[in-house]
């Protein structure tokens, strides 16, 4: 076992002289197994026959077939088109503490509402999506400007987060995304920028003293209330995260007075909490600090006028940042080409993201017709994450979903819960962070239950199986590979099918039966774990 | 064709951590009659605030910077004061339960421990510790992982030394030598699973398939996983393992985790590492004092702890826990009752031969001038001592020179009596 190791040594790696070109086919499937949520026969007919990037064109363009599927399942989801208002109002409702226990126990359970359906809208998209670069885009983008809901309020703005930060801004310049998330009461919450703010001068201490001291006639607490208030000031988490996670990436191009002089720029971008339109962005120039900052070698002046626009040159100037082009391909890269992507590719795709001013839809576009991208070491390259592997199968089995609770459960088991990421760094997407010994038996345990139609909510619809019931048994080997994973089997996979199918025909005459058990042993298989 | 290129075994071993690696002797042998030595490590994700835990109740600073979280000197109407250990530091109430080990020796904690490296972001400070590598990104070995590799003198495929009683490894565990990652009940109660899937990945009716050299890593992965399960469901199916233990663990995920643990600690089937974390240590608002949230998680550890240590019974002296978390917490509470991230920490170090009843570690006060930027605990103790410390005493194991890259050894603690 050397992969934790091995991973990113480039002298154990296949030359690619060593490797054949992908044929036209493999070209397909390498493309549509990264730039689609699971590669399906019908997606592989469609894309073969338009081509790429026409293909690309239609996604980016929304020209996509209408999704009844979805629809229809995202019907029952009453909160997953409200504001973060509406959703306070519908669903937050007053737990005083005299309240009788049913009563309590009913708005509690009200209060969760907005927090599993936002969980089952983006399986649901995953999975029935007619747009599929989208929903790998936002994957990658929801994972990338990640928020918890384990935090505070998050868990009712995550909603409005998910469907106008990352949903509506996939496809849209870099700039536009990092300024709705910065604003965005989720993120706000998230990274506690909604606190940060210009710590108290002398005399406002003074005065919270003596307020205090007024109130309880007593030195001591009001000595306290002025030491609670000068911890008040500057939280810094944000500002670091916007630089070492969202823009330029660790350590680079920026130290640590750049932290806090970005701080210091975004202290008063909070969140309106009352009035006649809550739970939105504010600024407020009470919290802000006003005076002239430098950031990244540049002096950002005092705005008198308009002291939020401080904070807008930030964004800009990081938006604009060669860092943050640099940053932002190689990450692409290495979620849609290879945990180690080759640095010339990152560069043209650097460089594309700079000439479009960070035009997503074009980066991605880049990495797509880069021909680095086909180059035949690349194919079936990346081990895929808990979700990728869970939504992957639930498209090969076209499953039926009509509740999400067991896939919820699922993917907690793996480790990847859905808007509940532990780091702030979102999901990682590395081979090296989900490949432990033990961890593939909980794949397995999918694969078994799915089939088996022991996933709650979740079932394989016979005409998965259809045509197969009298087949012989090559070609009820060959079918079944062809409509659950277009990309085929390996030899040892094969032989384990054949095998079953072997055995199954010495003890009844009806292949029927073993047709889910195949299906189970394909989606377990070495060669389903990666794309 | 295999094209799994990106997962192929390369046999470079510590190829990224780039460093010499020792070589099995450098770990001196233990008798026939004795059983290796075990060490559990346990993990507060989210920086546990150490002074609520190894409470400094003489300094009146401590209450001072507290109002509303301080945990009192002797208990009052409003709840209970400090579990006293000395004259000066006293152990939070909610962890009565480890309060006789403390009596008997055997639990030492350790003030002003903690990183060299200046950061607070929760996952560089816990990739540091976890890796033992302040500020080195290029060392993706975990120390305990390293440990393992280097110790190895078994071979392969004998016992179980290593595993994560969770889903995932820890990255203190993540590396070269294979530990085992346990799965969840369900998982680990399907029979059927090994012998449907397994030949998928190599195996066959219990065995496998001879490796091969330079085989696909993801091949590597599902054989690791089906060996190291099979052994494992061996080993807690064993008679030793069943036997009923002493311990009553709290009903939580943390015991129900030790009490798994304590069956393999049992079997005497040769574990050395197990690691476990704990998550919601990061209290920055409402973090409570000698009631609340912080004091529930730590009745919770300490219970666990405590049954965990006598459920193990005779296995008690060979085993060693120790509990630490990335960094400290200020000192003082900020205006939503809880704490911010700082630096200095605590640890706490129970069983095996470690010199308990008294706190180690160079106390440094609270008074402002001595604070860490004026606001958190300094580090007197790098962690690196301490690990060192814990792998030269409970496993006699003299890490080489470049084993903590960057490192040169510190002060002796004499942790271990």
């Amino acid at each position: 076992m050397a992969w934790a190791t091995g991973w990113n040594s480039n002298s154990s790696r296949a030359r690619r002289g060593d490797l054949p070109p992908l044929t036209e086919r493999q070209r397909v499937v390498h493309f549509l197994r990264r730039f689609s949520p699971g590669c399906t026969p019908e997606l592989l007919s469609q894309v073969s026959g338009m081509g790429v990037e026409a293909w690309l064109d239609r996604q980016l363009e929304g020209r996509v077939e209408p999704a009844a599927e979805l629809d229809r399942r995202l019907e029952s989801l009453g909160s997953i088109g409200l504001s973060n208002a509406d959703i306070f109002t519908r669903y937050v409702k007053p737990i005083p503490p005299d309240l009788p226990t049913e009563e309590r126990r009913a708005r509690n359970r009200l209060r969760n509402v907005p927090r599993r359906e936002l969980r089952d809208s983006v399986l649901f998209h995953a999975v029935y999506g007619p747009n599929h670069l989208l929903e790998v885009a936002a994957d990658f983008l929801r994972n990338h400007f990640c928020v918890a809901m384990d935090k505070g309020a998050v868990k009712y703005f995550a909603t409005e987060y998910e469907r106008e930060v990352i949903r509506a801004r996939c496809f849209g310049s870099f700039r536009d995304i990092l300024g709705a998330s910065a604003k965005h009461p989720a993120m706000l919450t998230y990274l506690d920028n909604e606190v940060s703010r210009r710590p108290p001068t002398k005399a406002e201490l003074k005065a919270i003293e003596m307020r205090k001291r007024l109130e309880t006639s007593s030195k001591e607490q009001g000595q306290e209330a002025s030491d609670i208030a000068a911890q008040r000031g500057l939280n810094e988490n944000y500002a670091r995260e916007l630089l070492e996670l969202h823009t330029l990436g660790v350590d680079n191009h920026y130290t640590q007075s750049d932290v806090e002089e970005v701080a210091r720029a975004l202290t008063g971008w909070t969140i309106e909490k009352g009035g006649r339109e809550p739970m939105v962005f504010k600024f407020r120039a009470d919290m802000h600090c006003g005076d002239s900052k430098r950031v990244l070698h540049k002096v950002i002046r005092r705005d008198w006028k308009d002291p939020l626009s401080e904070g807008e040159q930030v964004l800009d100037l990081l938006a604009e940042h060669k860092g943050t082009a640099d940053f932002i391909a190689w990450k692409l890269c290495r979620f849609l080409v290879r945990d180690d992507p080759p640095k010339d590719i990152v560069k043209r795709v650097a460089a594309v993201f700079r000439k479009t001013d960070g035009d997503l839809g074009a980066t991605y576009k880049a990495i797509a017709t880069d021909p680095e991208f086909f180059a035949p070491e690349h194919y079936g390259a990346k081990f895929k994450r808990p979700f990728e592997f869970v939504v992957s199968a639930l498209r090969a089995t076209r499953a039926d979903i009509q509740s999400c609770e067991g896939l919820h459960e699922a993917l907690a088991a793996m480790n990847e819960s859905l808007y509940l990421c532990k780091d702030p760094t979102g999901y990682y997407d590395q081979a090296e962070a989900w490949l432990d010994p033990g961890a593939l038996a909980v794949r397995w345990k999918f694969a078994k239950d799915l089939v088996a139609g022991k996933i709650e909510g979740v079932r394989v619809p016979r005409a998965m199986y259809a045509g197969l019931e009298d087949a012989r048994e090559e070609y009820l080997k060959l079918e079944l590979v062809r409509r659950v994973l277009p990309a085929g089997v390996g030899e040892r996979t094969s032989r384990v099918l054949s095998a079953m199918i072997a055995e199954h025909s010495k003890s009844s005459k009806n292949p029927r039966k073993v047709v889910p058990a195949l299906l189970g042993v394909i989606l377990a298989s070495p060669d389903f774990q990666e794309q | 064709m295999e094209r799994r290129t990106f997962l192929k075994a390369s046999g470079a071993g510590f190829a990224s951590f780039a460093l010499p690696l020792p070589a099995a002797h450098l770990r001196r042998a233990f008798g026939d009659d004795e059983q290796p030595p075990t060490l559990v490590v346990i993990y507060l994700r989210g920086g546990a605030d150490p002074l609520n835990i190894v409470v400094p109740y003489s300094d009146k600073r401590y209450y001072e910077l507290r109002p509303t979280i301080a945990i009192p000197p002797e208990d009052t109407a409003e709840g209970a004061g400090v579990l006293r250990l000395d004259g000066d530091f006293g152990l939070h109430p909610a962890m009565a339960s480890l309060m006789p080990y403390w009596e008997d020796e055997k639990l030492a904690p350790i003030v002003n421990v903690g990183s060299p490296h200046p950061t607070r972001s929760h996952f560089d400070a816990q990739d540091f510790m976890e890796y033992a590598a302040p500020g080195l990104r290029t060392v993706r070995a975990g120390w305990l992982n390293r440990f393992l590799a280097a110790s190895d003198d078994a071979g392969e495929g004998g016992d179980l030394r290593a595993l994560a009683m969770q889903g995932l490894l820890p990255r203190s565990l993540r590396g070269a030598y294979t530990a085992l990652a346990v799965p969840e009940q369900k998982v680990l109660g399907d029979e059927e699973l090994l012998d449907l899937y397994g030949p998928l990945y190599g195996g066959a009716g219990g065995t496998m398939e001879p490796r091969r050299e330079g085989e696909d890593v993801l091949i590597d992965a599902g054989r690791d996983t089906f060996e190291t399960l099979e052994r494992f469901r061996e080993i807690v199916g064993r008679k030793e393992g069943r036997s009923r233990g002493g311990g009553r663990y709290p009903s939580d995920g943390l015991g129900s985790a030790l009490r798994d643990l304590a069956r393999v600690v049992r079997s005497g089937a040769g574990l050395e590492v197990a690691a476990l974390d704990v998550g919601g240590w990061d209290t920055h608002a409402a973090q409570g004092g000698a009631r609340g949230g912080m004091a529930n998680r730590l009745r919770s550890l300490a219970d666990a702890l405590a049954a965990f240590m006598g459920d193990i019974g005779p296995h008690a002296k060979r085993t060693l826990v120790m509990v630490m978390t990335e960094f400290g917490r200020t000192c003082r509470e900020n205006g939503n009752s809880g704490t911010d991230h700082g630096h200095g920490s605590a640890m706490l170090l129970l069983g095996g031969d470690v010199a308990g009843g008294r706190v180690h570690g160079k106390w440094t006060g609270l008074a402002e001038a001595n604070l860490y930027q004026r606001r958190d605990l300094e580090v007197t103790t790098d962690f690196r001592d301490v690990f060192a410390e814990v792998l030269r005493e409970h496993f006699r194991f003299d890490a080489p020179k470049d084993f903590f890259p960057g490192y040169s050894a510190g002060r002796v603690r004499k942790l271990f009596g």
